[in-house]
């Protein structure tokens, strides 16, 4: 499955590694010393809050992550009722421990004559209530989206999934902020290879400052000069379950509400939950417009520009005369009506997307309806090229992942390149190099376009076609799943009736 | 080794430029071409330019106008290249709609007229071909027709012509191997500009080797001769006087539309190399209009299908002998001569014999529907 044996790559990434880590110091007898030593990691920083209790020792914490009615509850109020309170499992000894410790919310007990410091978990971030993403809307099936707290979301698959083997590991990355990161699988199901596989990655992702999973991407992608995501980043609950229970692993980063599924296939980027909640004649034709807009937003801007530049034979006479003259007085060549238009259009989208609502609705206004009959009356872009424009844009936003909505638009610029170049020759070629670089593309080692290519026929029913639930009695071989089949005969009733 | 790669890739990307590029927008489309032979020798092409009217880009239904052009040469392509002298643009023939060729031109052989248009591969091989009675020049000067463009105007007559079973469908493409098949001719839709200025379609002109006979096949029989050829359309409709003994004229004649169903042409060579062929064809009809009864009889319908296979056999046997006399094959029976007795064939001028050869038309009728009164 991989290419390389896995021993061989451990021991290069022992060996030809920098470590970031930096020798750790472990904490003195003195108190003084001890609370000295955490002022200057924080370096004097004014949120540094200390509270002495008298006979026990000293409470540091950072007061901006902290709640305070938890550390009067909970530790003041335990520490009151007996000595027995402390326990030596919630210790920690080394100084840069603390400094986690604190930086997640803990507060710490410092005792004089004490090498340990004794944590307590008094956290209290503030968190916005869980809403539907604004990014994945659907019409039916559940509205719940992730948040920026971890365990809430966690909390959200543990609910969704139900499930014992579903397991949470906890990671932390980035030398200078520690940001928490967990991956979730169920063990039952996930190949063991793909999990080594990103475990080896990760041990590379050594960098300062991990912001958010977008960084992890990037770092254990396969691909980086693809333009496909290989990773399906989602905000929906139901999806990230739906895709654990087909053997594939997510990863969700503290303080971000998108987690990360792999190893994934270019189809899921084309299903959206809301299909496994209609009848599947609708979902189906759901599935189907959004591949034919898929092609759509790559081709049509140059299928266009091919037409009215090489093979205007192709369409029919009274089309072509219309064609005619609507560009009859355009001083540009199509390429150059294309590129700007489009260019136009993305400019509008990611002005609507920065601005407040009310003032995108306007900036809609302006740009679609005043830009778009202004410049045609201006002769300066052919109608026919605006329908064009306007109808690539439209498919592409059907699909349901804007990532992939974004990359379809932008495979789209060297379509038109070509076709212009090179006619239906040119949009040939450029159409077999995506399939042949799809082909190829692996996303954990697993193929990218199955069940495509490899083609597996018995694999394609939620491909083009959503089939029945009750249909798609196997979950997909790609992922190599341990236990292959996904139900039982669910419309076995039918033959005993 | 990669940045030589990509370097070239660049290279093809950024220096081909637009060179092969042709613009719709820079084009001055012929969408219909005439040619006439003048008197001396040279060959007259009269051709339907299509031009957006000034004035009407941007927004708004873009109008277009028919510029009518004249351009003269010994060759079809001479006639072009002095063409595209004048037009203000790239002269385009790739969507020529009809080709129309003057009676004059069309006695003498029509293959150099067709060579450039299978040789060069960028032109319409779709494009209609009709035979203009007098000359082609006439006929598309005629600028507008029916409040239409010209050609625009005659295609679409040839279009419900070829539907309505007149005329044969007849285009650039589907000529060519008849063009160069000596066991079969081909015949092509006539038109002619009435005194009104109008189009009308005359009938088939028929043709023998590549040269027009002169006869033509009026739109009466020119149905007849279809079916005979296995032809029919998608209606096929006569007019058969079935009743002369009857006085007024609206009852003596039976409207039908017909049905082939079935086709065949036997050929049979005698000891005494005498060529036979035996056209078969079966024809389900319906009644359209019959005001002389209702036909709710059994009796009635059979002695009607009686009296309109023997109008149907009098009609194929009247065109048979009239392209016999043409010497136009159009049934292809040389073809089928050659294929079956190859050395028959080979003993004799086909265009000698043709003419004198026995063709007996076989009709089957069957009346399968007579309308929804009873």
């Amino acid at each position: 499955m991989f290419k390389k044996s896995l021993g061989r790559r451990e021991m290069k990434a022992r060996g030809g590694q920098r470590s970031f880590e930096v020798e750790g110091q472990r904490l003195s007898d003195d108190l003084q010393e001890n609370i000295q030593s955490i002022i200057q990691s924080f370096v004097h920083t004014s949120d540094l809050g200390q509270r002495e209790i008298a006979q026990v020792g000293t409470l540091i914490y950072l007061e901006s992550l902290v709640d305070q009615d938890k550390i009067e509850k909970n530790i003041l109020k335990g520490l009151n009722l007996s000595d027995q309170y402390l326990t030596e499992s919630q210790t920690v000894d080394h100084l840069d421990d603390v400094i986690t410790k604190m930086l997640n919310g803990f507060t710490i007990l410092l005792k004089e004559n004490c090498q340990i410091a004794y944590f307590f978990n008094t956290a209290g971030y503030l968190n916005r209530t869980i809403i539907e993403p604004s990014s994945e809307h659907i019409i039916r099936g559940s509205h719940e989206g992730f948040i920026e707290d971890l365990s809430t979301n966690i909390q959200l698959v543990r609910r969704l999934a139900k499930n014992k083997k579903l397991v949470v590991k906890y990671m932390e990355f980035g030398e200078r902020s520690h940001s928490k990161v967990a991956i979730i699988y169920i063990d039952d199901l996930i190949n063991k290879d793909i999990l080594q596989e990103l475990e080896y990655r990760l041990s590379y992702s050594k960098a300062g400052y991990i912001q958010s999973p977008g960084y992890l991407l990037e770092f254990i992608e396969d691909e980086s000069f693809s333009p496909f995501p290989q990773m399906l980043s989602t905000e929906r609950p139901d999806r990230v379950v739906a895709n654990l229970m087909e053997g594939r692993f997510a990863i969700i980063g503290d303080r971000s509400p998108i987690a990360l599924v792999a190893p994934i296939n270019f189809f899921a980027f084309f299903q959206s939950p809301d299909d496994y909640n209609t009848r599947f004649f609708i979902g189906s034709f759901l599935t189907l417009i959004r591949l034919m807009s898929l092609y759509i937003g790559i081709a049509l801007p140059s299928l266009y520009i091919a037409v009215v530049a090489f093979h205007y034979e192709v369409v029919p006479y009274e089309f072509m005369l219309t064609l005619k003259g609507t560009l009859e007085y355009v001083p540009f060549p199509p390429i150059v009506e294309a590129i700007s238009m489009a260019i136009i259009l993305e400019l509008i989208s990611e002005a609507a997307t920065r601005l407040p609502g009310p003032i995108a609705q306007t900036i809609g206004v302006v740009g679609g309806l005043v830009i778009g009959s202004a410049v045609v009356e201006a002769n300066l872009v052919s109608n026919a090229m605006i329908v064009v424009i306007a109808l690539t844009a439209i498919a592409s936003y059907t699909i349901p992942v804007t990532e992939m909505s974004t990359t379809i638009r932008l495979l789209g610029f060297p379509a038109s390149l070509a076709g212009s170049l090179f006619g239906f020759i040119g949009i040939a070629f450029y159409m077999m190099f995506i399939l042949i670089h799809l082909c190829k593309l692996e996303s954990f080692g697993q193929p990218y376009f199955s069940p495509i290519a490899p083609l597996k026929l018995e694999e394609n029913k939620d491909t083009f076609f959503r089939f029945p639930i009750w249909a798609t009695k196997y979950r997909p071989s790609t992922t190599e799943v341990k236990d292959i089949r996904r139900m039982g005969n669910p419309r076995g009733w039918k033959k005993h009736e | 080794m990669k940045k030589t790669v990509i370097f070239l890739i660049l290279c093809m990307l950024i220096l081909t430029g637009c060179w092969d590029q042709d613009l719709l927008k820079d084009t001055r489309l012929a969408v219909g071409v005439g040619y006439d032979q003048l008197e001396n020798g040279e060959l007259l092409q009269t051709t339907d330019i299509r031009v957006p009217k000034i004035d009407s880009g941007g927004t708004g239904r873009p109008a277009m106008t028919a510029v009518i052009m004249k351009s003269t040469g010994a060759t079809p392509r001479q006639s072009r290249m002095s063409l595209e002298k004048e037009v203000a643009g790239n002269y385009a023939p790739n969507k020529v709609l009809v080709y129309v060729i003057g009676e004059e031109l069309a006695k003498k052989d029509i293959y150099p007229i067709f060579d450039v248009l299978y040789r060069y591969p960028r032109n319409s091989l779709g494009a209609k071909i009709v035979l203009a009675k007098g000359r082609a020049e006439e006929l598309i000067s005629l600028k507008i027709v029916e409040e239409k463009l010209i050609s625009d105007a005659l295609l679409k007559i040839i279009e419900s012509g070829e539907d309505d079973t007149f005329i044969p469908r007849v285009s650039v493409q589907s000529v060519c191997p008849v063009l160069f098949n000596a066991g079969q001719d081909f015949a092509l839709p006539k038109v002619e500009k009435s005194d009104n200025d109008q189009i009308t379609i005359t009938g088939m002109a028929l043709f023998s080797g590549n040269k027009y006979t002169g006869v033509d096949v009026t739109t009466e029989d020119s149905g007849m001769l279809l079916i005979l050829n296995n032809e029919e359309s998608k209606l096929t409709r006569f007019n058969l006087k079935v009743n002369p003994e009857e006085k007024r004229k609206t009852n003596q004649y039976v409207n039908v539309h017909i049905f082939p169903n079935k086709h065949d042409i036997k050929i049979s060579v005698s000891k005494s190399n005498q060529v036979s062929a035996v056209v078969r064809i079966r024809l389900k009809v319906h009644v359209n209009e019959y005001a002389l009864n209702n036909l709710s009889s059994k009796k009635a319908v059979e002695s009607l299908s009686k009296k309109i296979n023997e109008q149907f056999t009098i009609k194929a046997q009247e065109v048979i002998s009239e392209i016999q006399k043409a010497n136009c094959d159009y049934l292809g029976i040389g073809r089928r001569v050659q294929a079956y007795y190859p050395k028959t064939w080979a003993a004799m001028d086909w265009n000698q014999v043709y003419p004198t050869i026995q063709i007996n038309p076989k009709v089957e009728t069957q009346i399968i529907e007579t309308g929804i009164i009873k």
